[in-house]
Parts: C-alpha cells; sequence; structure tokens
C-alpha cells in the first residue's frame, strides 16, 4: 500500500509522540505506585523519656515531609515512624528527630551504646528543642545526653560555622531559625568530618506544625511567615544533609575537577 | 761484543775534556798557579783514566770470552756479597785515599803532584774492583717478535658512505690496507699483526677476510672490543692495537659515556692504542635521536613526550614530526631544523584513553640524500596504568542508597567520584527565587557528551533520563559500555521500566529486559525479601563476600533484609543472574533477578533492581560485630568487575615482556576463566600472532590452538623466527565460554637491540680520546699507516748461551795495582815526600 509523505511523517511523529506519553506515563505510574520499599525518606521521631514529652509539636514532621515531597525530589513518606533507641527498625530510619520542651532522663547503657552505633555508622539526629531557652533543662539534658555517647575527649555540641555546607545544601542559609530566633547558630556533633547530631534551639518544630484545619500552631517571632518560610528551609537543607552529606561542597567544582585533571582521553 | 761504559756522545766529551784540562793545566802551571794546575792535572787524569778503563774492560773481555760465540748481549753483576753498602764503602774509601793524597802532595810541582795523586787513585780503584768482584756477564739472546692488533669496525655503520658516489667507511679500510702494505711489511720484521673486527662481538680475521667481508653488525661496543683485545694477550706481548672505525661507538662508550670514564677506561688496557677514523664529514642524517617519556603512564592522565631530532649535514628546513599508536597519527607539530649538526626536542602531550600497553611511534620524513632512513622512526611502549577509578554517579532523587553509595565512594582512596544528584524535579514547587538556591543547572553535555570516555565507571541511581532532556545522550552511555566502559544501574522508583528506558540505547547494554510502556505490567513490588543467590552467584566475583562458596551463602544469608523491587521482564541471553527474589517470578517462570551481570561490547553492566542495597551497611550495622563491611565489599567487588580488573577478566592474554630483541623467544601466557571466573579447565583458546602497528593492516605470522591446563592456563612460546623482523606485534586470543564468544589481545615490541643507526655520524674525538688516553696516536682520516707510528719493542726473550767474565780475578789487574803503586812510589821518592 503507497504511503504518502506526509502520511509517514504523520506516522513517525504519533509514534514518537506514543512513544514519549508511554515512558511518561510509566514515569508517572511508579512515582504513584504504592510505597516502593527504601526510596523513600522516612523520619524516625526518637522517643526518648516519659509520657508524652517527646513529641511537643504533634504534626511537625508531617508538615516538614510534605514540604520536601513539594519542593524537592525527596520522596517521601509523610508518617514519621516512632522509635526507641531499643527498636529492632532503630536502624531503618536514618533520620533521627528529638523533640522536647522539659528535661529528659539519660537513657541506660545499652541505648546510649544504641545511639553509638547508630550516629558513627551513619545515622543522623536532629535534636530541636521547644522550650523557648537556650540554657533550659532540655538543652542542659541534650548536652548530657551527647557527651554520654560521645565522651570525652571526643568533640560534643560546638557551633557550625556558617559556610558549613549544611547552610547551602539546597537553600542558601545563614541561621537556623525556627518558631523563635533565640538562638543565632546551629551546633552539631562532628565525627569524621560529618555531622552526626545537629541541635536547634529554635524550636523548628513549632514553625512547621499545623492543626488538622490547616492553620499553624504557633505564630513566629520576631520574623512572621517569612522567618516560618525560612525555618522549612533550614528543615529542608537538615534533610538534604543528611541524604547529601558534602555533595554541595564538591558538585559546584565539577567543571573545575575536570578540566584542571585533563580528564578527556585521546579518542 | 763490547763492553760499553759510556755512551758514544759521552766518550768524545770525556776525550775532548781531558784535553781541554791538559791545556788548562798548562796554562795554570805557565802563570804559577800550582794548586788549580794540580787540580786540573787530576781531572785530566780521570777522563784520560775513565777512557782507559773502558778499553782495559773490552780488552779483558776479549780475552777471556770464547771467541767462537758470538754473544750479542751482557749485563754487569757483582760477585762480592758486600752489596750496595760494600760500593758506597768502597767509593767513600777512594776518595779518602784521593783527599789524602791531596794533602801528603802538598808544595810537589802542579804535574807531578796530579800525576801521584793519580797512581794513587788508579791503585785505589783497582783494589776497589778486587774487594767488589764485578764481573761481565755475556748472554747470547734472541727476542720473539710482539704482536700488533688491527680492530676494525665491522658495525653497520662502517657500511654507510657520506657521499652517495662515494666509498663507504668499511671500502674506505680495505683501500688503507691496500695502501699501507710497505708500511705492513716494515712492522712485521719486528711485530707480528693480528686482525679483528668488532661490533657486538670480537671477531679474528685476516686481511683476505676483510676483503669479503660486510659491514652488518647491529652495535658498536668499542669498550668491550678493546677490553677483549686486550685480554686475548694478557701474558703474551703486545706490541700496540690499531683501530679502525668511524667512532659512533654504542654500549656506553663515545657519546654514550663521559670522558672521564673513558680515560679511566683506557688506563687499565695498558698499550698504546693507535686511531684511524674511515668516516669523513659530509654525512647527511635526520633521527629521532631519543625519545624521554617514562615507562609508566597513568590512564586518562596527560603523558609528556619529549622527542629528540637529531640533524646532521642539513641545509635549514621545517619538518613535520608526527607522534602515532596504532599505525593512526595522533599529533604532529612542525618543527625548525637548522643548518648543520643540531639536536631540536619535540614534546608531546596524550593522554591515553584506557589501561594497557601502547606502542607509540615518533617519526620524521626522509630528506634527499639521507644517508639512513631507519632512524627517521622509533617505536617504543608505554604502559598504561590505573592510578584511580573514575566513578560518575548520576542519582535521580536523594535517598539512603544515594548516601550510602556516595559515602563509600568518597571514602575510598582509589576513587575519583563525580556526583550528579537530581535534588529538585520539573513537578516540585518553587516560590524561592534561584539566587535563595544552591541549584546548579544539570550539566548533561558535559557528563555525557564530553567528558563520557574519562569515566570507568557510570552508575546511573534511580534515574529517569526523560525529564532532564538527555535522551540524546543516551547513545553515547550505550557506546561508551560498547567500547569498554562499565554501567550499574540501580533499582528504585524511577529505575529501569519505570524510569522509562525502555527501547533506549542504554536498555541494550543491560543485561535485563524492561517492560514496555504499553505493556500493563506492574514495575515495582515493595515487598521485603532477602534475595537468594543462584549458582553463579555463589561464586561470582561481584557477589563473593567470603572466599569460599559455603562461607559465602552464610554470608549473605545473615544479611538484613531488602525493601522493594524493580521487576524486570527477563535476562539478556548471555547475562548472568547472580540473585533472586525468593518469591517472586519472571512470566517464564523462572525466580525475578535481583542482581544480573552481563557483558556488553566490550564493557560490562551491572544491574542491581533494588535501592535498598544501603540495608547491607547501615541497617546491617544496627547488629553488634557488624559494622556495615559486606556492603562495601559487594561494591569494591562489584567496581573491580565492573572495571574488568585484569584478574577479572574471562580471557587474557599476557606476553612475558614488553621490548624484545629480534629472533628472542616470546612466552605468552594465555588465562581462560568461566562465567563464573573459575578457571576453565581444558578450555580452548585460538591465538593469533600478527605484526603491524595499524590493526587493520598487520599481518599474520602465526596462529594455533591452546588448550589450557586445570588451572586455565596455557603458556605459548613463539620461536625466534616469529619475531626476527622488528616491528609492533599483537598477540590476539579468542574463546567461546557459554556461547559468547570473548576476546582478549596484548601487544609488544621487537626492536633492535643497540642503537647502531640511531647515530651514524663518523666521531673522530672519541677516536682522539682512545688514542691519547693510550699514548697511541690519533691518525685521524688518513689514506695509509705510517711506517713511524710507534710501537712497544718486543719484550719476551730466549737466552742461548751464557758466560761470566771475572774483572777481578785477572792478573793483569794485580799487576796493573802493584806498577801503579811502584811508579807512585818512585815519584815520590823523586820529589822528596816519603
Amino acid at each position: 500500500m503507497p504511503v504518502s509523505r506526509r502520511g509517514l511523517l504523520a506516522g513517525g511523529f504519533a509514534a514518537a509522540a506514543a512513544a514519549a506519553l508511554g515512558r511518561r506515563a510509566l514515569a508517572d505510574r511508579s512515582r504513584k505506585a504504592p510505597a516502593h520499599g527504601s526510596s523513600k525518606f522516612r523520619f524516625g521521631q526518637l522517643q526518648l523519656g516519659s509520657g508524652s514529652s517527646w513529641n511537643p509539636r504533634p504534626g511537625a514532621l508531617r508538615r516538614l515531609g510534605w514540604e520536601l515531597e513539594k519542593r524537592t525530589s525527596i520522596e517521601v513518606e509523610l508518617e514519621a515512624a516512632v522509635v526507641t533507641l531499643a527498636s529492632e527498625t532503630l536502624h531503618e530510619t536514618p533520620f533521627l528527630y528529638l523533640a522536647g520542651e522539659r528535661e529528659i532522663e539519660l537513657p541506660g547503657p545499652t541505648s546510649i551504646e544504641a545511639l553509638r552505633r547508630f550516629l558513627t555508622f551513619g545515622g543522623f539526629l536532629l535534636i530541636d528543642s521547644a522550650e523557648g531557652a537556650t540554657d533550659g533543662a532540655f538543652a542542659a539534658s541534650v548536652r548530657k545526653l551527647m557527651a554520654a555517647v560521645f565522651p570525652a575527649p571526643a568533640k560534643n555540641l560546638e557551633v557550625v560555622p556558617k559556610d558549613h555546607v549544611i547552610f547551602k545544601s539546597f537553600y542558601l542559609l545563614d541561621q537556623p531559625l525556627g518558631r523563635l530566633a533565640i538562638a543565632p547558630a546551629l551546633e552539631a556533633v562532628e565525627r569524621d568530618g560529618r555531622i552526626v547530631a545537629a541541635y536547634v534551639a529554635n524550636d523548628l518544630g513549632g514553625a512547621w506544625a499545623r492543626d488538622d484545619f490547616g492553620n499553624y500552631d504557633f505564630p513566629c517571632e520576631p520574623g512572621g511567615e517569612r522567618q516560618r518560610e525560612l525555618s522549612f528551609r533550614m528543615g529542608v537543607n537538615v534533610v538534604m544533609y543528611a541524604l547529601c552529606l558534602d555533595y554541595k561542597a564538591d558538585q559546584v567544582h565539577v567543571p573545575f575537577i575536570m578540566k584542571r585533571r585533563k580528564w578527556k582521553p585521546d579518542e | 761484543m763490547s763492553i760499553v761504559l759510556f755512551h758514544t756522545y759521552l766518550r768524545y766529551a770525556l776525550a775532548g775534556a781531558a784535553v781541554v784540562l791538559a791545556i788548562l793545566t798548562v796554562l795554570a802551571v805557565k802563570r804559577g798557579k800550582g794548586g788549580l794546575g794540580a787540580a786540573l792535572g787530576v781531572a785530566t787524569l780521570a777522563a784520560g783514566g775513565a777512557l782507559a778503563t773502558e778499553a782495559l774492560v773490552n780488552l779483558t773481555v776479549k780475552l777471556a770470552a770464547p771467541g767462537a760465540t758470538d754473544f750479542n748481549e751482557y749485563r754487569w753483576v757483582m760477585l762480592a756479597p758486600w752489596g750496595r753498602l760494600g760500593l758506597a764503602l768502597g767509593a767513600v774509601a777512594v776518595l779518602l785515599i784521593v783527599g789524602l793524597s791531596w794533602r801528603a802532595t802538598r808544595g810537589a810541582p802542579a804535574w807531578r803532584r796530579a800525576t801521584m795523586i793519580g797512581l794513587r787513585a788508579g791503585a785505589a780503584v783497582g783494589a776497589l774492583v778486587v774487594f767488589l768482584e764485578p764481573a761481565v756477564e755475556l748472554r747470547q739472546v734472541a727476542r720473539e717478535p710482539n704482536r700488533i692488533a688491527f680492530l676494525i669496525d665491522d658495525s653497520a655503520s662502517m657500511g654507510l658512505a657520506e657521499d652517495p658516489q662515494g666509498p663507504t667507511r668499511f671500502e674506505r679500510t680495505r683501500q688503507l690496507f691496500r695502501d699501507s702494505a710497505s708500511t705492513l711489511d716494515v712492522w712485521q720484521r719486528d711485530h707480528k699483526t693480528d686482525y679483528y673486527t668488532f661490533s657486538e662481538t670480537v671477531g679474528a680475521t685476516s686481511l683476505a677476510g676483510l676483503a669479503i667481508m660486510q659491514p652488518l653488525g647491529k652495535a658498536t661496543l668499542m669498550r668491550k672490543a678493546l677490553e677483549s683485545v686486550r685480554a686475548r694477550y694478557e701474558g703474551n706481548d703486545l706490541a700496540g692495537i690499531v683501530l679502525i672505525s668511524d667512532g659512533a661507538a654504542t654500549g656506553g662508550f663515545g657519546e654514550d659515556a663521559s670522558e672521564a670514564v673513558m680515560r679511566d677506561f683506557l688506563r687499565t688496557l695498558d698499550t698504546r692504542v693507535h686511531t684511524v677514523w674511515a668516516a669523513r664529514s659530509g654525512l647527511k642524517d635526520i633521527a629521532i635521536a631519543r625519545v624521554n617519556a617514562d615507562e609508566f603512564a597513568f590512564v586518562r592522565t596527560v603523558v609528556r613526550i619529549d622527542a629528540v631530532i637529531r640533524t646532521t649535514g642539513l641545509t635549514p628546513q621545517r619538518l613535520p614530526v608526527t607522534l602515532s599508536t596504532d599505525g593512526q597519527p595522533l599529533r604532529q607539530k612542525l618543527v625548525d631544523l637548522p643548518a648543520g649538526d643540531a639536536e631540536v626536542t619535540v614534546t608531546f602531550e596524550v593522554t591515553p584513553p584506557r589501561v594497557g600497553r601502547y606502542v607509540y611511534e615518533v617519526s620524521v620524513p626522509v630528506a634527499a640524500g639521507e644517508a639512513v632512513t631507519t632512524n627517521n622512526t622509533r617505536s617504543f611502549v608505554i604502559r598504561v596504568i590505573r592510578d584511580k577509578i573514575r566513578v560518575l554517579q548520576v542519582a535521580g532523587q536523594p535517598a539512603w542508597d544515594v548516601r550510602a553509595l556516595r559515602q563509600m565512594l568518597k571514602s575510598n582512596p582509589n576513587v575519583d567520584l563525580i556526583s550528579f544528584f537530581i535534588l529538585r524535579t520539573q513537578d516540585d514547587i518553587s516560590l524561592v527565587p534561584n539566587d535563595e538556591m544552591s541549584l546548579i543547572p544539570f550539566p548533561t553535555r558535559e557528563l555525557f557528551e564530553q567528558q563520557l570516555p574519562s569515566f570507568d565507571l557510570i552508575i546511573l541511581q534511580n534515574f529517569e533520563y526523560l525529564p532532564y532532556g538527555i535522551g540524546d545522550y543516551l547513545e553515547n552511555i550505550r557506546s561508551y559500555v560498547e567500547g569498554g566502559g562499565g554501567l550499574a544501574m540501580l533499582g528504585g522508583s524511577v529505575s529501569f521500566s519505570s524510569g522509562g528506558y525502555f527501547g533506549t540505547p542504554v536498555a541494550t547494554a543491560l543485561p535485563v529486559e524492561l517492560y514496555g510502556p504499553f505493556d500493563g505490567d506492574p514495575v515495582l513490588d515493595g515487598g521485603r525479601y532477602s534475595p537468594v543467590l543462584t549458582e553463579h552467584g555463589s561464586l561470582h566475583p561481584v557477589t563473593s563476600l567470603r572466599y569460599s562458596a559455603s562461607d559465602n551463602a552464610a554470608v549473605w544469608k545473615a544479611l538484613p533484609p531488602l525493601v522493594g523491587t524493580n521487576l524486570v521482564a527477563g535476562v539478556k541471553p548471555d547475562a548472568t543472574v547472580l540473585a533472586t527474589h525468593p518469591r517472586l517470578k519472571l512470566k517464564n517462570g523462572k525466580p525475578l533477578p535481583v542482581i544480573v551481570a552481563g557483558d556488553y561490547g566490550k564493557g560490562r553492566s551491572l544491574a542491581v533492581m533494588t535501592d535498598s542495597l544501603w540495608h547491607y551497611g547501615f541497617v546491617a550495622a544496627a547488629r553488634p560485630g557488624d559494622d556495615g563491611r559486606h556492603y562495601t565489599k559487594l561494591w569494591e567487588n562489584a567496581m573491580r568487575w565492573l572495571i574488568q580488573d585484569p584478574d577479572l577478566r574471562n580471557l587474557l592474554v599476557d606476553s612475558d615482556a614488553v621490548e624484545y630483541v629480534p629472533n628472542a623467544p616470546v612466552r605468552v601466557t594465555v588465562r581462560l576463566l568461566g562465567r563464573d571466573y573459575q578457571p576453565l579447565p581444558r578450555g580452548t583458546v585460538s591465538l593469533v600472532v600478527k605484526r603491524g602497528a595499524d590493526p587493520l593492516r598487520a599481518q599474520q605470522v602465526q596462529a594455533t590452538k591452546l588448550t589450557v591446563g586445570d588451572d586455565g592456563t596455557a603458556v605459548y612460546e613463539l620461536s625466534g623466527e616469529d619475531v626476527a623482523e622488528p616491528g609492533v606485534y599483537r598477540v590476539e586470543g579468542h574463546a567461546t565460554i557459554a556461547g559468547r564468544q570473548v576476546d582478549a589481545s596484548d601487544i609488544f615490541l621487537v626492536r633492535e637491540g643497540g642503537t647502531e643507526l640511531d647515530r651514524p655520524t663518523g666521531d673522530p674525538e672519541t677516536l682522539a680520546i682512545v688514542a691519547s688516553g693510550t699514548r697511541g696516536t690519533a691518525l685521524g682520516a688518513v689514506e695509509t699507516l705510517p711506517e713511524s707510528l710507534p710501537f712497544d719493542a718486543p719484550r719476551i726473550v730466549r737466552v742461548d748461551r751464557r758466560t761470566d767474565v771475572e774483572l777481578w780475578s785477572r792478573p793483569g789487574l794485580l799487576l796493573l795495582i802493584v806498577a801503579l803503586l811502584g811508579l807512585e812510589w818512585l815519584l815520590r821518592q823523586r820529589s822528596g815526600y816519603l
């Protein structure tokens, strides 16, 4: 059967479009696939201490997860996994979130060892103070906890310089703002050049938490909504840092690295 | 046979002195200077006495020696046992006697005083002779003629002619001997002549042999030749060596060695070496004199190659210098060569693309009238090794699997890592100005076009290509793998089928079959499972976490479960499934593969259908005693296999050296591994040996079939005849493993060991140094050998007859002493001295 050139072209375009759409459809199908294992990022909310003091800002992580999903390419399981240091599944959520607003009891040696293993072999702990003070009981508990996990002469919490990669892992930031802005700096414990635990006294969860009607639980002071936005950005950056480490530190240098090394071989 | 006490000139001098002293004595006496006259008179008598003594000795010897025998040599011997001390004491005694006599004769007339002193001194000398008992040993001796060794250069450079119409250097040497026939006749009266040729070795010859000989030697080992010839005459009498050469020495002499080193060596020869320069000026040549390049280089790292171009006797000109490999030009540079003799260095920079051996060649075109054309090219081998494994990690989204891989690769000092992660997709909301974010554009062209060949391994980790417009570059990735690169695709929600790779060039290179967009089959499964090692997987280098299969199985069993699987439609026919899903099946009923390895073209690809391998690291590390090392081990294995570490190639062909001299045997080792990388006993390998830089135009020189042993190896030895011709040789091996053809090759260079024609210009300086360092004469460019050339006299003596003539025991001596003393006494009496 004779085929005209127009017909052939039209057929070709149709086939190409179908193929592209097909691939797109397949990609979309995969994105919408139910819980594909471990590629999804999931917070582990560390339950430490008694009562409900381990979760002073319910809904904060879910909201940050939602923001992560919308703003970045990270696929997020919105429901955080509540874990204890004795949980068998502790290592399945390498990002732990520890929040509190009052003194927490120092866990036993087995738990301390578990946390040490978790942090040493690649885990990340974000500690968020909701007590609204830089020298409160929770802050003191956190310092005691970190000293127990990494006893001296190992370094304890130290101020993270503003040029650290955690401040440019996605957004360009210079301080860890939360519901409050009482602490100008992020404090962290570093092991082998990697932040394993970060401590923020500005109540990040207070800025992220939202009720079921879509209203934020707390106003941000003194910066208002701009401060809340910067708080979300800090949360994104911390998660991005946990997942990519110092990627942003070398990634911008790629062209220079390649040129300097004269990598291009002879054909 | 006359005994010579004084040289002829001295004898004349003594006679003259006696006459002059006598006249002076007369004058002094006439002027009334008695003391002076007496002294002059004593001197006159001493001179005359010396001459008389010589005559008396000769008379004595003549009377004592048998007249029939023709003695031709004599020597003095002292029979008294006093030695030198006795001689010294005797001389002192004589002087004392003369002194006392001088004192005792004071006041006597000058002549008389002189005569008395003279007579007493004569008597004293006579007594001294008796005391010392001297004798003359007369000998009849014969001398053996010693040897002159002619050392003639017969290296290939002696076959060159400075003028294409003129004689060669060797022909000039032959003519020299013809024209020096009379000189040789003269030398042969006292010497015998031996003839040797030298190049790599020294050989004895004759003038007749020289006439038919051709100079073909592949080196001019002048030092070795001198040493060798000198050693032949150790203990024999060598008159000297005549060295005839163009002076273009090789092997650590001449230009290759410092003058001080040469002179140190020449001193040890302990004989004269006269030199004749057989070359002439005016030779035209361009040569690649030297190439300075490291023997080893790192892959994809710039290698500097310095080629020294030497020009001789040519007009100024501009020439292209070409660097090529595999018969294909790589670089070309134009070089301005000055007139006369000069060296110009040309520097090339190349970047070897792959690990292996490379034969490079530097060449210059042949100029008109050039004497030697073989030195216009020079080949050399560079062994290219890997310094670091260059890995490109492209991840579609940040995730723990991405983090774990990056952390592992970054901490490995043998890895140079370029990571690129997609942090935000087009679907993500962005209400933030770009200058408040740290994101940069995806450098797709740079990564997937310009720099792609620079990587050893590309890892696509849960990466969908469609949103980033890199569909056009997928073909580059495929051809990169086909050309020898390594590719790993790791699972995730946007990888394999769900990454839209079905029907793309990348899918062609993968070892698994993907689902198409309209197949309607599920492409992901989120279940938790522990993969099961296949039979191949239990031994395969990628999944061997422990050495023994049983230990390995136990390790895999103890690993924490994985979560999530990318479902694939099948496995490519020649791919190797290493691990499978315990429950899920393919449509054909076989277990769903989880880890699959495959070859594609010259490269390799690995498919890991999950994004939870990080569980083998961090999740496993939750258990005391486990530090997550199995994750690291698995990836180290995978990298080694993907980049085709030589130990992990199915077929390996390896020659025992990179460079050989012609006719030297070449041993080629062949190793054959099966699909599971275990030795393949009694497997067959076809081996083809070809000669030629350009693989497409190389000529086959040998072909054979080898059967490997139980250890999977076999050795094949190429005979000297196979590799007689200089050039680039390739050994290509072919075998079939489980229906799949595998190939391997190696390359080596056959090259003249020496550098004989690399520097063909004659070098009179070297010959001048040889001559001056051995007390010889540098004759330069002579047409005949001069008769006057000095040689050491023969030292070997044969004594046929000998006799001693004792001077002291002659009765005449006693009479003489008595007569002298009597005369002296008489004179004293008459003079009134008692």
